[in-house]
């Protein structure tokens, strides 16, 4: 078997992930080649100071747990989804309502006699679009104007 | 927040965000990128709770938070001299004569960040082939090759400044 077959097996080794079956003849081999026996050696070593390599302490800024400290923020708080969507069709339900109503309505009804012969002209503003209004005239006789009473 | 998520929620801060904040540190993120991707890590574990069904796999589940957000966090620099200078200065400062340590660092720094992450998954977070597997989305055996070749690289980069 070459020796980076036994390198790969001296690695799991080292990661405590070696096989039973791989044992076999590893350490055998590692008593006769110096190449492995020096690579081992080196692993050993570069293994030893990474596990000396000192832990940072948190900077005071992230020292304290807060879950929603960062960009999540907005994230955290969000709206949720459907809610935002059914919220949004609802505004523009309401808003298309409005509007229309606003505009089939008559805005605008002048009730006052115009002429001195006994009738009274009705003058009716409907809009006919966004911008301009469609004028109603219609000349009554004052006395059909006039409320009616019952039984009189 | 409720009492008891609370509670849980600081003690897995306390247990892991030091780790965390470190592996980003040895992956050659600055102080302030380090502290910001930790805490993005936690904002996310802390939306995402829901999704953890099984508490004994925390770590990984953290884990692989952490390497999403470092994936798509744009780092400023990933020049290899950059990196290679940063862990000299920093071993430097700290061996006061150590040239093993000093050697051991800058050699790490000189590999590539697939090599780095998953020599710090094994060596620092002590996961196992497994673990690394499914945070990979790999096999155990790909694992152990990966971890086989980072190691022939860093021994390498360690000779290169040993000579």
């Amino acid at each position: 078997m070459a020796c980076e077959e036994y390198q790969k097996r001296i690695s799991a080794d080292l990661d405590g992930e070696l096989r039973a079956d791989e044992e076999i003849g590893l350490w055998e081999h590692l008593r006769d080649c110096a190449d492995c026996c020096s690579w081992r050696r080196d692993q050993i070593l570069i293994r030893a100071e990474f596990h000396r390599w000192p832990l940072e302490a948190l900077p005071a800024k992230i020292a304290e747990p807060a879950p929603s400290r960062t960009r999540s923020r907005a994230h955290a708080y969000r709206v949720p989804r459907p809610l935002a969507w059914a919220a949004g069709i609802l505004i523009v339900v309401q808003s298309t309502l409005s509007i229309t109503s606003m505009l089939s309505r008559p805005v605008e009804t002048a009730d006052e006699p115009l002429d001195t012969n006994g009738y009274v002209e009705t003058i009716t503003l409907t809009p006919a679009d966004r911008t301009s209004f469609t004028v109603h005239s219609s000349r009554v006789p004052a006395d059909n104007n006039k409320p009616q009473r019952n039984g009189g | 927040m409720s009492t008891a998520a609370a509670d849980l929620f600081s003690r897995l801060y306390r247990t892991w965000a030091p780790r965390i904040f470190n592996h980003f540190r040895r992956l050659s993120w600055s102080t302030e990128d380090a502290s910001d991707l930790t805490a993005e890590v936690f904002a996310v574990a802390w939306d995402k709770r829901a999704e953890v069904r099984d508490q004994t796999r925390i770590g990984g589940w953290l884990w692989s938070i952490a390497r999403r957000q470092a994936a798509n966090r744009v780092r400023g620099e990933t020049r290899r001299q950059q990196r290679e200078e940063t862990a000299g200065i920093e071993a430097a400062g700290e061996s006061t004569g150590d040239g093993t340590r000093h050697r051991v660092r800058r050699a790490f720094a000189a590999l590539d960040e697939d090599d780095r992450q998953l020599l710090l998954w094994r060596e620092h977070s002590g996961l196992t082939y497994k673990e690394i597997a499914e945070l990979t989305s790999g096999s155990e055996d790909s694992v152990r090759a990966s971890l086989y070749r980072a190691r022939v690289r860093l021994r390498e980069e360690f000779k290169k400044r040993w000579e």
